[in-house]
């Protein structure tokens, strides 16, 4: 009790205070000599920024994007942040509605770079990336996106832009293959191309003329459906009666996938219809109804089953309450540039990011391996490329029925 | 010939979709006198009832098109006592504004409450049949008998029936009507109420046939002004007519040349008749 009550005594007098501040103050001072930096750096932020569509007709895709990176920089914040240089980082995701427009996206990139000071950011769909490169660019700020047109926009005179989905063009490699593996070559001679009359399917029909071209495909017909087009039996009674073998619908949203092909089987057409946008298999199965049968849907993962892909599945399902295969095909990016930022050793120059990004493979992602390419194509290794996985709906029944690596040619 | 037939069934079941949508515009144009820019969102919440009711509930196909058209009634009636009412017999210029407040609020709604993937309903009836070479289709011949019987009957209603006699008098001269007894009040939420149901009909209708999302109300407006402006404001047969003829151009243009070209004869065909007719084919002149 006499001891409990002295070390009571002694430990509130004013001078032991007074020594132990002393001694606490020296101890700070001379601890950086001592200890190792890290035990002492102030965790520093990295900012990443979206412009995403969170709104408007293009909401899902752009609600999909974000949540791969919400969900990226939460699993790696828990996780202690990212090493940069020895120095650990958080991450700190802003995202800010494009509504889909190009200058809604400008104006929400300029607020990502000039008053939250991101180096990073990300976008999705056309509109918002030609409103976003407009800023990036001569911000030296590095974007990664999920824009298939607009190609002028893309590679050497874009060095810190980078397309993380596959386009249509990307996925021909994977579906085209797996298309002659199921129904035979002598069946797949001819083919017609449906998209929407924009800078987007004129820029896919040229993706797909490319492709079409390579595989040897005769090209019967090109139809360019209006957005404000209500009713497709006009447009697809026009493609069918030049009877191409197969159909590619691109890059048609599922909705207006759903109504083609509806209309094709209702007018007789028997032919597969391949659609590389439409990745939302309930949505065909709702619209098309009994009619939807022989639908192709690359880059669409109906089935996820890797404990990767479970987990993320997961995750988003605690995280968001949804998860649907898109969200899930873009998780990856986040992955990506982190490798990229540690890889650089810097979060500020995004030149030296940019070029470790251009270099990051990853292994075991929700899209499988995952890669940048396009040297040859468009002039740098700017575009994403991935597993495969797609899923096809035969009498009203979807599967995931292949999975592969784009067999890329060299001329990519 | 057998393209022709094609053609000419798709635009005629098109037809007269985009006419049940543009009648209850000029109905409650006729009646009100205000421009409703919100009534592609009654087309709009139309087919999520149904969607919900049949798609997500499993409930009757044919029950829920009567639920929603039920729902969108009151709905509209609501709206119209609640918001439009206060503005009756002021500047045109804020109704307008209201209804231009209404599209959007509905239409953000939408997407919040509804979720902005592409939803479908399921098909009540399926399966066609190959006539030399032509398709029909039974859900279209369905629809366009439905849409047609509609048409039909809300004809006869503005013929046949007190109320109809009132809604029409109402729309010819609402300061007599209201002078020979006729509770103009009650007749403008009618009117408003009939409208919104016809809209949601034709939502339910389109929305089996094609697809839904809650953004899908602006471009149903837009085809139904064209119509209203095609066939005169405030003439249920004038919209009938319009829906016809932009259906066939939609249908026919689109088959033999391009969508783009059918939407600029649309306009062109609107251009044509105003400069020679500025009422519209059967409207009349509004001051």
């Amino acid at each position: 009790m006499t001891n409990k009550k002295s070390n009571l005594s002694r430990r509130l007098t004013r001078r032991g205070l007074l020594k132990q501040g002393s001694m606490a103050i020296a101890g700070g001072l001379a601890a950086p000599a001592i200890l190792p930096k890290s035990a002492f750096a102030q965790t520093r932020t990295i900012k990443i920024g979206g412009a995403v569509p969170l709104s408007g007709p293009v909401a899902y895709w752009g609600q999909s994007t974000m949540q791969g990176f919400v969900d990226g920089a939460a699993v790696m914040n828990e996780a202690g942040g990212i090493m940069i240089d020895g120095e650990p980082y958080m991450l700190e995701v802003i995202n800010y509605d494009t509504k889909g427009e190009v200058a809604d996206s400008r104006a929400a990139t300029m607020r990502l770079v000039e008053q939250d000071e991101c180096k990073f950011v990300y976008s999705q769909a056309a509109a918002s990336t030609v409103g976003m490169l407009q800023v990036t660019e001569p911000a030296e700020v590095l974007s990664i996106v999920a824009c298939w047109g607009y190609l002028e926009l893309f590679g050497t005179d874009y060095p810190l832009h980078f397309r993380g989905e596959m386009s249509d063009y990307e996925q021909g490699f994977a579906y085209m293959p797996f298309m002659i593996e199921k129904y035979g070559k002598d069946a797949l001679k001819s083919a017609a191309f449906i998209g929407p009359d924009d800078q987007d399917g004129i820029d896919c029909h040229f993706s797909y003329e490319r492709l079409m071209k390579h595989y040897g495909v005769e090209q019967k017909a090109v139809e360019y459906y209006n957005w404000e087009d209500t009713d497709f039996y006009p447009i697809v009674a026009k493609t069918i009666r030049e009877k191409p073998d197969f159909i590619v619908t691109s890059p048609s949203p599922p909705g207006i996938t759903a109504s083609i092909i509806k209309a094709a089987r209702e007018m007789g057409y028997q032919g597969p219809i391949s659609s590389p946008a439409a990745s939302e298999t309930e949505t065909i199965l709702e619209v098309a109804g009994e009619h939807a049968s022989g639908v192709i849907l690359p880059v669409t993962n109906i089935n996820p089953s890797s404990p990767t892909q479970k987990a993320i599945e997961k995750r988003f399902l605690e995280r968001f309450g949804t998860f649907n295969a898109l969200a899930g095909n873009y998780s990856w990016w986040i992955y990506a540039l982190k490798a990229a930022l540690e890889m650089a050793g810097t979060a500020t120059d995004t030149k030296a990011v940019a070029e470790a990004l251009a270099q990051v493979e990853l292994e075991d992602t929700y899209v499988g391996r995952t890669k940048w390419a396009g040297k040859n194509a468009y002039g740098l290794n700017r575009q994403g490329v991935y597993d495969c996985f797609t899923t096809t709906i035969d009498d009203g029944k979807a599967e995931l029925a292949d999975v592969r690596f784009p067999d890329l040619p060299d001329t990519f | 010939m057998t393209e022709l037939l094609q053609m000419a069934l798709t635009g005629f079941n098109l037809g007269l979709m985009y006419a049940l949508i543009a009648i209850g515009l000029t109905l409650i144009f006729g009646v009100m006198r205000i421009i409703q820019y919100a009534h592609g969102e009654m087309f709009m919440l139309g087919a999520f009832t149904l969607y919900y009711w049949n798609a997500e509930f499993g409930l009757n196909y044919w029950a829920g098109v009567g639920v929603s058209a039920v729902v969108i009634f009151c709905f509209g009636a609501i709206l119209q006592i609640v918001l439009f009412r206060p503005l009756h017999g002021k500047n045109i210029l804020y109704s307008l504004a209201v209804s231009l407040g209404l599209v959007l609020i509905i239409s953000s709604s939408g997407q919040i409450l509804f979720g902005t993937t592409v939803k479908g309903i399921p098909s009540a009836v399926t399966g066609g049949v190959l006539l030399g070479g032509t398709y029909l289709s039974y859900e279209r011949m369905v629809i366009s008998a439905v849409s047609a019987a509609l048409i039909i009957a809300l004809w006869f209603f503005l013929r046949r029936t007190t109320t109809g006699l009132a809604i029409r008098a109402v729309a010819e001269d609402p300061d007599t009507s209201a002078l020979q007894g006729v509770k103009t009040r009650r007749i403008h939420w009618i009117a408003f109420g009939l409208g919104s149901a016809m809209a949601a009909i034709a939502g339910c209708m389109m929305g089996t046939l094609l697809s839904i999302v809650p953004t899908m109300g602006f471009l149903a407006t837009i085809k139904a002004f064209m119509i209203v402006i095609m066939g005169g404001l405030g003439s249920v047969f004038g919209a009938l007519i319009g829906g016809l003829i932009l259906g066939m151009i939609d249908s026919v243009v689109t088959t033999t040349i391009s969508g783009d070209v059918a939407l600029i004869l649309s306009f062109v065909v609107i251009f044509l008749i105003l400069v020679f007719r500025p009422s519209g084919l059967f409207g009349q002149d509004w001051e």
